[in-house]
């Protein structure tokens, strides 16, 4: 039996996750500039995807900095927003991949280094977690926050899979 | 002697299992729609996703070839299967985590379609793309407030 005290924690965390959806309809997650940045790499798919790692990186320092900063108001929900925002671009990230890989691109140098960021990606929200599980206000991104490790974790799998499998095909090509 | 029915039962399975995965992946859009129309309502997630999914495919080929209308209609369809998925998703209780991932990745590539058009052209994709976001958090909302 769940206690009147569970049912309202999931009453409020519901609420949490609408009210969350109010304030991100029609929301981006890149500014203009980095839209703009994007689209002129649009036929580079290095260029591309190394613009997504660095956006990527970017809204992970920003969640850190939200962490230290000891005048941060509501830190619980800004670190949501931050998470979000990462997934956001790593999802956007794999999608060009995947645009790229039924265009036959040569992925093999971007992936070396969407491994090594990834690698840094899941030791930065491991971190997180560590610290967010000793928190009290962790409850409203531990959901969160255990998807994006799921999502950077299953990331890096495909990723090294992927680049097995053009190192395999590129070695077939020189013979 | 019962090892070998074992075998010959696995076997039996992971070729079952195969040719049924090959079939799916073969299937014409219109065959799928049909399949959809008339299928268990636990099957119903699965397939609306695959429908979508190619949808949203069809709409960024379509857009990229300059046909602006067939790729808003592509796009409509996206929406109006995801809308299924997300119900059936509800209604049997399966599949929902592979819904709530699906449309997590539909709306990145909408987002990701969306800038490449003219602005007159981004509203409604900017608009599918809120929609399928809120359709997750609502499946979202649902798996947290299982066991209520």
């Amino acid at each position: 039996m769940i206690s009147a005290w569970g049912k309202l924690g999931r009453l409020a965390l519901a609420i949490s996750l609408l009210s969350s959806v109010w304030a991100q309809s029609r929301r981006d997650p890149l500014n203009p500039e980095e839209q703009d940045q994007l689209r002129d790499a649009a036929q580079e798919p290095g260029e591309r995807l190394k613009l997504y790692i660095l956006f990527a990186r970017t809204r992970l320092t920003a969640l850190e900095q939200v962490r230290a900063d000891p005048k941060a108001t509501d830190r619980a929900q800004q670190t949501r927003d931050r998470l979000q925002d990462f997934l956001d671009v790593y999802d956007e990230l794999n999608d060009n991949i995947d645009t790229f890989v039924e265009r036959k691109a040569d992925l093999r140098k971007p992936l070396k280094a969407i491994i090594e960021a990834d690698t840094e990606f899941q030791a930065k929200l491991r971190a997180l977690k560590s610290s967010a599980d000793a928190s009290k206000d962790e409850a409203k991104y531990d959901f969160l926050l255990s998807n994006v490790l799921e999502t950077v974790d299953g990331g890096v799998q495909d990723h090294r899979q992927l680049l097995s499998e053009q190192e395999e095909a590129a070695k077939h090509k020189k013979k | 002697m019962s090892i070998m029915r074992l075998q010959t039962t696995i076997a039996a399975f992971l070729l079952a299992t195969s040719i049924l995965a090959v079939g799916y992946k073969t299937e014409t859009l219109q065959e799928l729609i049909a399949r959809e129309e008339s299928a268990r309502v636990e099957d119903r997630p699965a397939l609306c996703l695959e429908i979508a999914d190619r949808q949203l495919k069809s709409a960024d080929e379509l857009y990229t070839a300059g046909k602006i209308d067939d790729a808003q209609a592509a796009v409509k369809d996206v929406l109006t299967y995801s809308e299924k998925a997300h119900d059936a998703a509800i209604e049997s209780g399966k599949k929902v985590k592979n819904a709530e991932i699906a449309f997590r990745k539909m709306a990145a590539k909408l987002r990701d379609i969306k800038r490449s058009l003219n602005f007159d052209d981004q509203e409604p994709v900017q608009a599918a793309a809120d929609r399928i976001e809120n359709l997750r958090t609502d499946l979202l909302t649902h798996m947290f407030g299982k066991g209520k």
